[in-house]
């Protein structure tokens, strides 16, 4: 029998901080997002709509789940202004107002607990089928104190298929559950090795890996 | 093949600050606009709508997108309030490096016109303060050939050649001896594919011509020259294709 027991050392867990962003274009490597601050993943759906009879409550449904995000930074890779309609002559000239073009892309979200900080482990978030909304930006004169313009982008996605799931644009990996092996082989596709360049694996190619 | 190495130094950019602002209104002189102190990037549209099947997102779509802007400054040039303008304002790029001098962005807008938002008077106090008004720029997008219609073009200096940057500054600022004006987006396209320290003209009967400065094009002797540029790709050791460039 198993007595319960709160606050055991090691169990006080949180999650904090994010860094590693990649880009995906639909071709071509992986880029680095540099300047990339924060992912606010805030996805539509996932809300439960209650029908009552009588006057009780009857039945509660909740609404299927989609994934979309507010990503912002103090800059975005090159390759990305193409995917969100600024395209380039390849000469130092862009066209605002041009067709967006879909991306896939990863972060990593760390995870903490009391014992060893923030250095607990970590999440790696991969998304699919990501389209970029437009980003209004605020340019101000400089003063005394200059500071960096913050850009925001919201992103919305179209889940892909798994077989014996529900459809998802969104997979996490958290390293404290997965072996170190497959953790490896993960980033190895993700983040690229000396031989073979960085590239977002499809949802098969993961789930093989994570077996 | 390339491993990803995040926050390398020199890539760590960030933009900052506006300054430089020109108004190019239709028919007259172009302006310099002082004490432009923001301009806030608006643009309406660029908004995704999804469609769904079978309670699952099926695709996303984007919608077309107009430039619009609210812009705030100290004072303003009277050709605002009088018909449809072009305008070009700049933008800095900084990097880990650089600081802010890394590099900069000059926007250039067509078919603007302008209309109050806010003006804010208010009677003197123990402190002065200075009053600031704020205006709404809307656009109608230009055509261009092959790109969706766009008021918007942007000219990054990180991204440009130097002596292409410096001629096109020329062009939208004036020199001693031309006034400044505002190319036309078919005008500034074709200026920037166009423009080239050396120029390759096939002359049709196979054989071509080089004109560029004397210290790229140089005659070896009577019957060979060299050019000390890049504008050859070898196709193999004995083949190369020739550009302007």
């Amino acid at each position: 029998m198993t007595q319960l027991v709160w606050r055991v050392a090691g169990d006080r867990r949180f999650e904090a901080g994010l860094d590693r962003g990649v880009l995906y274009p639909p071709t071509g490597n992986g880029v680095v997002w540099n300047g990339l601050t924060s992912v606010k993943e805030n996805s539509p759906g996932g809300d439960v709509t209650s029908y009552y009879m009588d006057g009780v409550r009857y039945l509660n449904i909740v609404g299927f789940e989609e994934f979309d995000a507010v990503l912002e930074g103090f800059s975005c890779p090159d390759e990305f202004l193409d995917l969100q309609g600024m395209p380039s002559n390849g000469k130092g000239l862009f066209f605002t107002a041009q067709p967006h073009k879909p991306f896939g892309l990863s972060y990593r979200t760390g995870l903490g607990n009391d014992l060893v900080g923030v250095d607990y482990g970590y999440k790696l978030h991969v998304v699919y089928n990501a389209i970029s909304e437009s980003a209004g930006k605020s340019y101000e004169t400089m003063g005394d104190s200059p500071s960096p313009i913050k850009s925001t982008w919201n992103i919305a996605t179209v889940p892909v298929a798994i077989t014996g799931r529900r459809p998802t644009a969104h997979l996490i990996i958290d390293s404290t559950k997965a072996s170190l092996a497959a953790m490896t082989a993960v980033e190895n596709i993700l983040y690229g090795t000396a031989g073979t360049n960085p590239r977002i694996p499809t949802v098969v190619e993961l789930l093989a890996l994570l077996v | 093949m390339t491993k990803l190495v995040w926050d390398q130094s020199g890539l760590r950019g960030f933009e900052i600050g506006v300054t430089k602002a020109v108004l190019y209104p239709v028919g007259s002189s172009p302006l310099v606009w002082n004490g432009l102190l923001s301009v806030k990037d608006n643009s309406v549209g660029g908004k995704s709508t999804s469609y769904f099947i079978d309670g699952q997102r099926f695709m996303t779509d984007i919608s077309p997108e107009a430039f619009t802007a609210g812009v705030e400054a100290y004072i303003y040039p009277d050709a605002l309030t009088q018909g449809p303008f072009g305008m070009t304002y700049v933008t800095q790029l900084g990097n880990d490096l650089d600081g802010t001098a890394h590099g900069y962005q000059i926007h250039l807008l067509y078919n603007v016109l302008a209309s109050y938002s806010e003006k804010n008077y208010q009677s003197s106090g123990s402190k002065s303060e200075t009053t600031t008004f704020g205006w709404d720029l809307a656009t109608t997008p230009v055509k261009i050939d092959g790109m969706f219609p766009t008021a918007h073009l942007i000219i990054d200096s990180t991204k440009t050649r130097p002596g292409l940057l410096a001629d096109f500054e020329a062009i939208l600022y004036g020199t001693a001896g031309t006034a400044p004006r505002l190319p036309t987006p078919a005008e500034t396209i074709f200026f920037f594919d166009d423009w080239c320290i050396v120029r390759i003209t096939d002359n049709g009967d196979g054989t071509w011509t080089a004109t560029g400065p004397d210290s790229i094009i140089t005659m070896l002797d009577a019957n060979n020259f060299q050019i000390a540029y890049e504008t050859a790709i070898f196709v193999d050791a004995d083949n190369y294709t020739i550009s302007s460039y």
